[in-house]
């Protein structure tokens, strides 16, 4: 034993070891990560088959994903690992790069061409199966486009607003009309149009793109009163997720109480177009219509007549809202959500518009526009 | 598996070293080559029987050369039978689709070409088996004839996939009767834990540099941007490869072995001969010992030399990869060798400073030969670092990396090598150096999105 403490490296580090593997045997696997927003990897069950598979879906990988994600107080690791990288100097971590103001951004080099091309063919060929109806596209660039003075030096991102500006060239082509949503968010740049920890743009960046939309179609952008507006404290966004900057500040954010007749999601009444119950778990953007979903439809007799389909992803979720006091009904349309039926809905429900609202980083990775066409 | 990883640290290691560490004397080389193959088979299970059939026939020959006596021609053929086998794995594996693809080239014929993957390590235990067989054949040594002993020096877990390549002769005796002390261990965990923080602190954390400089291409880079992405390459393949040598060679102390060194401050070299008495010494050695000199090493006038050497520098370049980059690469160093051997290397010895303006930037370019496997991206990439192409990319590169480029830099050199040293006889100090150490590392690996396996064209 008194040989032992003249080895104090070798004794500790095999202890640290031991310690670690022992507790991470006893304690119970977590299901969620608050700090990262996320499902973790559980215990795979064993077979031979999956023994064998050398894939991410074999036994082997999927333990490691496993033992990796369970380990013991992996949240503090987490936070020391962000700490060793602001003491190296670093200004990013995970892909999340730190602006000033306590501003995260994106750190978007490349993205698939291939793939937005594809999507862009896809647009075409669902305006040439749906003649006679107005449509519009709006392309939302991420914050980092237009927060420019927040950016560090020569981190040279994808200029999304100029990418826009193709798009739209095309999408003008095969009758989209196009809304310049980064124009309309430029002049307001110095105000709080995205949110510092999150992707997406704030409720107040979402209400200059309505205004921008509205005047595009020609009509009236309601404003709302502002004794309906509501905060929420303390919003820890995507970006924080992934950087998960120790000394990061959180959001705050706001909703308006506008009036509606009725929601419906999947077929099914929901209570209002917020979820409140949101606002008490970590992703607290999922409370604006009540997340993504399949077919959500919503009646507002106070409003205009007319009859919208929203093709979206969840940027539009805080932009709806507004939307709902310009049209009598406004159908929102998650493709990711809703593998089928979308000719057919625009039948049964009687749509007159369609606006397609993406994000241009969703624009330019998702998978789901086949979906457009079924 | 890896070593750098939360399931090597955390669960293998402790299991591995509790097992080995309770087995009775007569049961360690059995409890290793068990733990060796699980180590061998996690992940790539289906490449199991060729480890086994490896052991099996290089045993089997090895013992045939033996029991042929003086029979020359059966010497000869056994020795072949090991040679073919491991050449023909290697072939198989790791050049049948690179021949392929060049033949149809060549000859406008459409041969099915395969893409394998890469049995793990297969470039290092079958180098290190080979040598074993010709040790026998030449009568340097005998062979083993436990295959269980004979078994667990070829699955060694810890230089089995990335080095250093230990022939049987340096640990032979090892292998038969090793002694255990607490000294020994204590050092191979300390060694351990330098080779993992070179690769998760160092390597990791510039590499990625380099590898988004990949992803965004290289058509639109700075100079300075390319030198840096360049300068990020070269520190992540030194502290990379030279980490999981020293995490090899620690692991291997804690073992009861003592493995040859494989990386001597390379980067501080003062002429390309020295540089390669410094990198990846034991393969330089290998290649010395199995081709240079069998093939006449210098001994057959100046023509026969050049070409022994034309050919060894070919050989090692193909070593590091199927893709005629790496035969380029090599084929630098024999120009760049055989230059130094003409008149260069004493100039080079007595001029210091000019000697470090021909290393230093000859070498990062030799790193953008090695890494570009595609020849028209290999010549944007040079384009660009000589063009004087001008940008701001390099700022953002600079203010991120510039600290990790510094201590890579400075854990290049043995500058802080005494320090170290006298910092380690305290206690105290060396319990707050290597626990920062590992706990950091530990760190950096469960919230890692970043962790490359380099080896796998090896």
């Amino acid at each position: 034993m008194k040989k032992l403490l003249q080895y104090p490296v070798t004794v500790l580090f095999f202890l640290f070891l031991f310690g670690f593997s022992l507790t991470n045997f006893l304690t119970p696997s977590k299901a969620f990560s608050e700090l990262e927003n996320k499902y973790l990897a559980q215990r795979p069950a064993f077979s031979w088959k999956a023994l064998l598979d050398s894939s991410d879906k074999g036994f082997a990988q999927k333990f490691e994903k496993y033992v990796n994600e369970q380990f013991p107080l992996r949240d503090g690791w987490i936070s020391l690992k962000s700490r060793a990288e602001s003491a190296l100097g670093k200004i990013e971590n995970n892909g999340i790069v730190y602006g000033r103001d306590g501003y995260l951004f994106d750190k978007y080099r490349s993205y698939d061409a291939g793939r937005l091309e594809k999507n862009l063919g896809l647009l075409e060929r669902f305006a040439e199966k749906t003649p006679g109806l107005d449509r519009t596209l709006m392309v939302i660039p991420a914050s980092y486009n237009l927060l420019t003075d927040k950016l560090p030096e020569g981190l040279g991102n994808i200029d999304q607003i100029r990418e826009i500006e193709a798009v739209y060239e095309r999408a003008r082509q095969s009758g989209y009309r196009t809304v310049d949503a980064a124009a309309a968010l430029m002049t307001h740049a110095r105000e709080e149009i995205y949110y510092r920890t999150d992707h997406h743009w704030t409720t107040d960046g979402a209400w200059y793109g309505y205004e921008a939309f509205a005047a595009a179609v020609g009509r009236q952008a309601v404003r709302p009163d502002s004794a309906l507006r509501r905060t929420s404290e303390g919003f820890w966004g995507t970006y924080f997720s992934k950087a998960k900057k120790y000394n990061a500040a959180p959001d705050t954010l706001v909703w308006y109480d506008l009036p509606v007749d009725s929601v419906t999601i999947d077929g099914s009444d929901v209570n209002g177009m917020y979820d409140l119950s949101q606002l008490e778990k970590r992703d607290r953007y999922a409370m604006f219509l009540h997340a993504n979903n399949g077919v959500t439809v919503l009646q507002n007799s106070g409003a205009p007549e007319g009859s919208i389909l929203v093709i979206k992803d969840s940027y539009a979720n805080c932009f709806v809202p507004f939307l709902t006091q310009s049209y009598s009904k406004v159908v929102v349309v998650d493709l990711r959500s809703m593998p089928k039926g979308l000719a057919e809905l625009i039948h049964s429900e009687k749509i007159e518009e369609i606006l397609v609202l993406y994000s241009f980083e969703n624009l330019a990775s998702d998978s789901n526009f086949p979906r457009l066409l079924y | 598996m890896v070593f750098s990883s939360i399931l090597f640290l955390f669960y293998f290691m402790p299991a591995a070293f509790l097992l080995y560490y309770l087995a009775p004397r007569p049961a360690k080389n059995a409890t290793l080559l068990v733990l060796s193959l699980i180590f061998y088979a996690w992940g790539e299970i289906r490449y199991l029987p060729i480890m086994l059939a490896s052991i099996l026939v290089d045993y089997a020959a090895s013992n045939m050369i033996e029991r042929s006596g003086s029979h020359q021609g059966k010497r000869r053929f056994w020795l072949l039978v090991s040679v073919a086998f491991n050449l023909g794995m290697l072939g198989f594996f790791k050049y049948a689709g690179f021949f392929a693809s060049n033949l149809n080239a060549l000859t406008g014929l459409s041969i099915p070409v395969l893409s394998l993957t890469l049995p793990l390590g297969i470039s290092f235990y079958t180098f290190q088996t080979m040598s074993y067989t010709i040790d026998v054949y030449r009568g340097q040594v005998k062979p083993e004839h436990n295959i269980i002993d004979f078994g667990a020096f070829v699955v060694l877990f810890p230089q089995l996939i990335a080095g250093p390549i230990v022939r049987y002769t340096d640990i032979r005796r090892e292998l038969r009767d090793r002694r255990m002390n607490l000294d020994q261990i204590s050092l191979g965990v300390r060694t351990f834990i330098l080779g993992l923080a070179s690769k998760v602190l160092i390597a990791n954390n510039v590499g990625a540099l380099w590898t988004e400089t990949e992803q965004i291409g290289f058509a639109g880079l700075s100079t300075a941007q390319a030198w840096l992405a360049i300068l990020a390459f070269s520190l992540q393949i030194y502290f990379d490869f030279s980490g999981y040598s020293l995490m090899a060679i620690g692991l291997g102390r804690m073992l009861g072995f003592e493995f040859p060194k494989n990386f001597d401050f390379p980067y501080i070299s003062k002429s390309m001969t020295e540089f390669w008495r410094r990198w990846h010494m034991t393969l330089g050695s290998w290649f010395r010992e199995y081709l240079y000199i069998p093939l006449g090493g210098n001994r057959r006038g100046a023509v026969r030399t050049v070409l022994n050497l034309f050919f060894v520098w070919a050989a090692t370049g193909l070593w590091h990869g199927a893709s005629w980059n790496f035969v380029i690469w090599g084929l630098l160093f024999f120009v760049l060798l055989m230059m130094e051997k003409g008149f260069f290397k004493s100039f080079l010895d007595h001029h210091p400073v000019w000697a470090r303006i021909y290393m230093v930037p000859l070498i990062m370019m030799s790193w953008a030969i090695f890494a570009i496997t595609d020849f028209s991206q290999m010549g944007v990439f040079f384009s660009r670092l000589i063009g004087g192409y001008a940008g701001s990319d390099w700022v953002y590169s600079l203010r991120n990396y510039g600290v990790t480029f510094a201590l890579g830099i400075l854990f290049s050199t043995p500058a802080l090598k005494g320090t170290l040293e006298r910092l380690e006889r305290s206690r105290i100090a060396s319990v707050l150096i290597y626990g920062f150490l590992t706990v950091v590392s530990v760190a950096y690996l469960v919230d890692a999105t970043y962790n490359p396996f380099l080896y796998f064209r090896f």
